[in-house]
């Protein structure tokens, strides 16, 4: 019996494979076909957005999006976003994707190198699902190509809603020319270095705050005022040995502190300077290598002897995760002085939820807006995607929508949140809990056409708006490192800035050997061709400003 | 069993020659039948994205005006061995080469006799309660992931609580490094390869043993004599596999246990975590890089087990691969 | 009854078998200490862990962990089912795949067996990259965001057929074969009750290995589902890790602003999932454990 069963299932299985592969044969010849109708198919139908016949199926896009909650229940949402847009003249329904959050990025680029058909527009940032890269490889649609502008045509209301200077930042060269291969998200797009203080132990170690700290203008050369050290060691005294008064990010204190661009090759080896008192400088600033520049150099020295008095976890030396649960220790504020970056509404969002009386020092006087923090968020239409011009219909309705906007951020009135008597939204959190709907508010297209929750405040908008406007564009802006001639090296040098950088940026390695090394090996890793080529592209790009 | 069959073959009748030939032939069918299922699971899943080898010497891009797999590989342009470049690019590439062939040989060596040295002593315990419970302990590591074990690791050498933290900045010195690495490696897949062993020992004929201890063999000459040549061809097998391998490393192993600590490299960059750096690091063409990369692996492990398994073929053909 | 006499005189003397309890028992606590140390740290606190660190002797023992963790609710359980099915089905299909061909390359007089040999072997060493295969498993096939998508490409495993092919060699004399052909058996009855009863260790260690790689493979969820009511229980616990070193890697990027860390699992949430993870996987181990074991026997039998 046993031997009958067995032979029969192998049998089933046999004719199951054989019927896979045949099906397959036939599918197999469709794709390049498919692929040839969806160039013609591109511009043959849906001419125009204007009305659509109700008897006509609507075209389904699907969209990635990325943070948020991964197992959202969007089953109402998506009714009602789809009705809204009917209600807008237009007959697209949507499927989002949500991925699990962060580290769920390479999923998406996944489906973008193996030519997935099957998501039409892509959440795409700075990091994550990195915009500019994948924009010149050619995974992005160019939406002003001269060819086919999809913007000019179904993108007019986004064009004028979104700021210039976010277009000006998503510019950049690819595979159809230098164009647009995205739609800037509005958000923060200003970044803001900060210090967080955490003012309760300040007190209680029988300091001053104001007294310290002046809060308007450049605070970066904190940290070599002797009274900086003089408060950790106070910490250190009072609390003991397991208090580390500086809770670093690893790898971002320097940067705050050194007042630098970020690395724009993305390397993370090169040092993009600007002036903390004026940071659109006109002259062009001289880029070089981190660990030569002479405020880095000042900066880790510093770094070194915090690190010496054990004010830093020296488990930050092996790497973020490495057994510390930051968000513990900034929730039970363990820490005098914390670093980070300062957006818009963050303050509030900190005191309510610690109940900490945490207080932020500036480092550079304003904040400043760099092709990383302009290029923060997006969204993209995929060169794979049979609905292309759908797709633009779609994101030009959503970032121009008050009511899109909120359901796709917030969730359904009724359900997940409820307005107050200012028309402002009281998020009902046992909803959320029952039908899970949770999003990156900040990620989520168009920030300025959500309606404020009553946490944030009626003028939340305004402020936010002149939070952006409060930014200075550093004279890099618009700066994008192309590592195509390059590759080898920058692939290389990644390398090295991996063996390297995460111990020494927090002070764990002995400078006067640490640092000869690594120049050494970032130079035998081929960063003088780097710097070449990134000089020749620097250039350019100065040139034709 | 050929000699047999030519035996029978001469003193056989036309008439039962023929139903001997139709009976291999039926033979022959019914085996053939019965490797379909996984020759076509072969020829699908393996063979056919095979073409995708191609992109290990392209610039491989979308192409804009018809993108798509076929699309992408005919229109993107050849670059011929640039991609592979990146592996022999400087000492650190170097390095990295040594360790994982340093590393892997040595996993080679203690593997085998560790594993089977654990395997004999299991078959000689006694106890079948405590037989089955030791190795049902062993096979415990194979549950748990590289991730999940780097913490019990960490628990000892972090710098702040760590039971060892006295001794020496780990994650800032490679020295003792190999040694963790290594006794982690066993410690997670002795366990698998002594199941192995035990099974082959199994099936050993108890016979065999018995006639030899009446002869008056003791116990380490049955071993030596017995139990060591009837499970060498499957020493012989998983080692050949294993030198087939000697370019690849356990990914979770060097990544995850290390916690990637940059200044251990030296001692822990391998193969596979510098392919992976690489991946992850938004240089353009990465994508052909690991694609090159992962070609370069097989081409290598290909020549090293045709080389062993032409050596162990000369020693003794029975044993061989094929 | 005699040569059950034999059998207890071919023994190890008392002391060098106390000995090999020590060494291989000594081996196999190693094996558990680190996973009994999980289960420390999932039932420890985060003020704990924050202040002591990774400990054996937690300041706080909580629940806490495994709450969050079935607070994941209809995802655990669904996941969980995901998990189980595709580890019954997929071991189930593996191994009769696995039997029938390592059973053409074991059997001699077969004339294709060399060819058969070389297309599975060169699959081992050479594969065409991560976006053709995508390519196969998704369009061609037509798999994507079903549960076939993480059986399938796992079918079969050619380390496992050799391993199965030299058990027979080694475990079944090739003239029980004939002497079974000759009485009239097909191949297929052969194979079915006389080389697979005696190879039961055999298939039973590599039985095992498949199962465990069903059980914690992520990879190809990761690849081919999106649908949430699909993944399996590996899967949640590498997202949630994937997130970690994600947020480790790019910190200076993002800002820690965006992140809400109220909404990061915790070490001890992620120790507890692992041991979910782990402890059905090990009930299954006594079963195939049996089979294994079982082959010991089998040579007294035969006598």
């Amino acid at each position: 019996m046993k031997k009958l069963v067995a032979i029969l299932l192998s049998v089933m299985m046999l004719l199951a494979l054989v019927a896979a592969c045949t099906s397959a044969e036939e599918s197999q010849a469709p794709p390049p076909a498919g692929d040839n109708g969806n160039q013609t198919s591109e511009t043959a139908p849906t001419p125009a957005p204007a009305p659509t016949t109700p008897d006509e199926p609507p075209t389904e896009i699907s969209i990635w999006f990325n943070g948020g909650n991964a197992d959202n229940d969007d089953t109402i949402v998506v009714e009602a976003v789809n009705a809204r847009l009917q209600e807008l003249g237009l007959n697209i329904t949507i499927r989002p994707v949500w991925t699990g959050g962060w580290g769920m990025g390479d999923p998406a680029q996944i489906a973008l190198n193996t030519a997935d058909a099957s998501i039409d527009i892509f959440w795409t940032g700075s990091w994550g699902l990195n915009y500019f890269n994948n924009a010149q490889i050619g995974n992005f649609v160019r939406l002003d190509d001269p060819n086919n502008n999809l913007l000019e045509r179904y993108g007019r209301d986004v064009m004028a809603e979104v700021d210039e200077l976010l277009w000006n930042a998503f510019t950049t060269e690819g595979p159809s020319g230098r164009g647009l291969y995205g739609v800037p998200g509005p958000k923060d797009s200003a970044a803001w270095f900060k210090l967080e203080v955490n003012n309760d132990r300040l007190v209680e170690l029988g300091f001053d705050f104001d007294e310290i700290f002046s809060i308007t203008e450049s605070n970066h050369e904190i940290i070599f005022d002797p009274i900086f050290e003089e408060i950790m060691q106070a910490a250190k005294d009072l609390y003991g040995d397991g208090f580390f008064p500086l809770n670093l990010e690893a790898g971002n204190f320097l940067n705050n502190f050194s007042c630098t661009d970020g690395d724009l090759t993305g390397i993370n080896a090169f040092h993009f300077p600007f002036d903390p008192n004026n940071p659109a400088q006109p002259v062009r600033p001289e880029v070089t290598l981190q660990v030569e520049n002479e405020l880095y150099l000042r900066v880790l020295e510093r770094t070194r002897d915090f690190w010496n008095l054990g004010f830093i976890d020296p488990r930050l030396a092996i790497g973020e995760d490495a057994g510390i649960d930051r968000g513990e220790i900034l929730r039970a504020g363990e820490f005098i002085f914390s670093t980070g970056q300062y957006a818009y509404g963050h303050t509030a969002t900190v005191q309510s939820e610690r109940g900490l009386d945490i207080r932020f020092v500036p480092l550079s006087r304003v904040p400043i807006v760099s092709t990383m923090s302009a290029a923060g968020s997006g969204f993209a239409i995929s060169v794979y995607s049979r609905n292309q011009e759908a797709a633009m219909q779609f994101i030009n309705a959503w970032y121009t929508d008050n009511t899109l906007t909120v359901l796709l951020s917030e969730g359904v009135e009724g359900v997940h949140w409820n307005p107050d008597e200012n028309g402002l939204i009281v998020l009902d959190t046992d909803a959320r809990d029952s039908i899970p709907y949770q999003t990156w508010r900040f990620g989520m297209g168009n920030v300025f056409m959500l309606t404020p929750r009553n946490t944030d405040g009626a003028e939340y908008i305004e402020g936010f708006r002149a939070y952006n406007e409060l930014g200075v564009g550093t004279a890099f802006l618009g700066f994008v490192f192309d590592s195509e001639p390059v590759a080898i090296q920058a692939a290389a040098m990644r390398n090295v800035v991996d063996e390297f950088r995460t111990p020494l940026t927090v002070g764990g390695m002995d400078l006067e050997t640490a640092v000869p090394a690594y120049i050494a090996a970032l130079r035998a890793a081929g960063a003088d061709d780097v710097l070449a080529e990134l000089n020749r592209q620097l250039d350019e790009f100065f040139a034709g400003r | 069993m050929i000699v047999t069959e030519g035996v029978e073959g001469l003193f056989m009748q036309p008439l039962t020659l023929n139903s001997k030939r139709s009976a291999r032939f039926k033979k022959t069918i019914a085996i053939t039948v019965m490797m379909l299922p996984g020759a076509i699971w072969l020829l699908v899943i393996r063979y056919l994205p095979m073409i995708g080898v191609v992109m290990a010497f392209q610039n491989h891009r979308p192409y804009v005006p018809n993108p798509g797999f076929w699309g992408n590989i005919i229109n993107s342009p050849f670059v011929g061995l640039r991609n592979f470049q990146f592996i022999f690019f400087g000492d650190r590439a170097w390095n990295m080469i040594f360790n994982t062939i340093a590393y892997n040989a040595f996993f080679i060596v203690l593997t085998t006799v560790l594993g089977v040295a654990l395997a004999i002593l299991i078959t000689e315990i006694g106890s079948k309660f405590f037989a089955k419970l030791y190795q049902t302990l062993m096979f415990f590591p194979f549950f748990i992931s590289w991730v999940v074990a780097s913490y019990f690791v960490f628990a000892f050498l972090e710098p702040t609580f760590g039971l060892l933290a006295h001794v020496r900045e780990w994650y800032m010195d490679p020295t003792g490094w190999p040694v963790i690495l290594t006794s982690a490696h066993l410690w997670k897949t002795l366990g698998y390869t002594c199941i192995v062993y035990v099974a082959a020992i199994a099936g050993i004929d108890q016979g065999m043993y018995e006639a030899a201890a009446i002869d008056g063999a003791s116990k380490w000459k049955q071993v030596w004599h017995i139990t060591i040549p009837t499970i060498k061809p499957m020493i012989i097998i998983l080692n050949i596999l294993a030198v087939g391998r000697i370019i690849m490393a356990d990914f979770g192993l060097f990544w995850n246990v290390t916690m990637d600590s940059g200044p251990l490299q030296r001692a822990t960059e391998v193969f596979d975590t510098y392919v992976y750096r690489v991946m992850i690091s938004n240089v353009a063409g990465a994508m052909d890089f690991a694609t090159a990369a992962g070609l370069f692996q097989s081409i290598i492990g290909f020549i090293c087990i045709m080389g062993a398994n032409a050596i162990v073929r000369k020693i003794n053909p029975e044993n061989s691969l094929f | 009854m005699a040569g059950r006499k034999k059998f207890r005189i071919n023994k190890v003397s008392r002391a060098s078998e106390a000995l090999f309890h020590v060494i291989v028992g000594g081996f196999a606590l190693i094996c558990i200490i680190p996973f009994v140390f999980i289960i420390i740290i999932a039932f420890t606190g985060a003020e704990s862990l924050r202040t002591i660190g990774y400990s054996f002797f937690p300041a706080e023992v909580t629940m806490v962990n495994f709450n969050a963790a079935f607070e994941l609710g209809d995802q655990l359980w669904r996941s969980f089912y995901n998990s189980i099915f595709i580890t019954f089905i997929g071991t189930f299909l593996s191994l009769l795949i696995a039997i029938m061909y390592a059973y053409g390359l074991y059997r001699t007089g077969y004339p294709l067996k060399k060819f058969f040999t070389i297309l599975m072997f060169f699959t081992m060493l050479f594969g065409g990259g991560l976006v053709p295969f995508v390519i196969v498993i998704r369009n061609l096939l037509n798999l994507g965001d079903t549960i076939w998508a993480m059986i399938v490409p796992m079918l079969m495993a050619p380390f496992n057929v050799i391993i199965l092919r030299t058990f027979y060699k080694t475990c079944i004399p090739e003239s029980l074969l004939d002497a079974a052909n000759i009485d009239g058996c097909g191949e297929f009855r052969t194979l079915f009750s006389i080389v697979v009863p005696l190879a039961k260790p055999g298939i039973a260690t590599i039985g095992l290995l498949t199962a465990i790689g069903f059980w914690n493979d992520w990879w190809h969820a990761l690849l081919f589902v999106r649908d949430r009511s699909l993944i399996p229980l590996q899967f949640l616990l590498m997202e949630m890790q994937r997130n970690m070193e994600f947020i480790r890697r790019n910190i200076t990027m993002i800002g820690a602003e965006n992140i809400n860390f109220a909404d990061l699992p915790t070490q001890g949430l992620r120790m507890a999932l692992a041991v979910i993870i782990v402890v059905p996987i090990a009930f299954a181990y006594p079963f195939f454990q049996r089979y294994i074991i079982s082959g010991m026997t089998i040579g007294a039998v035969k006598e």
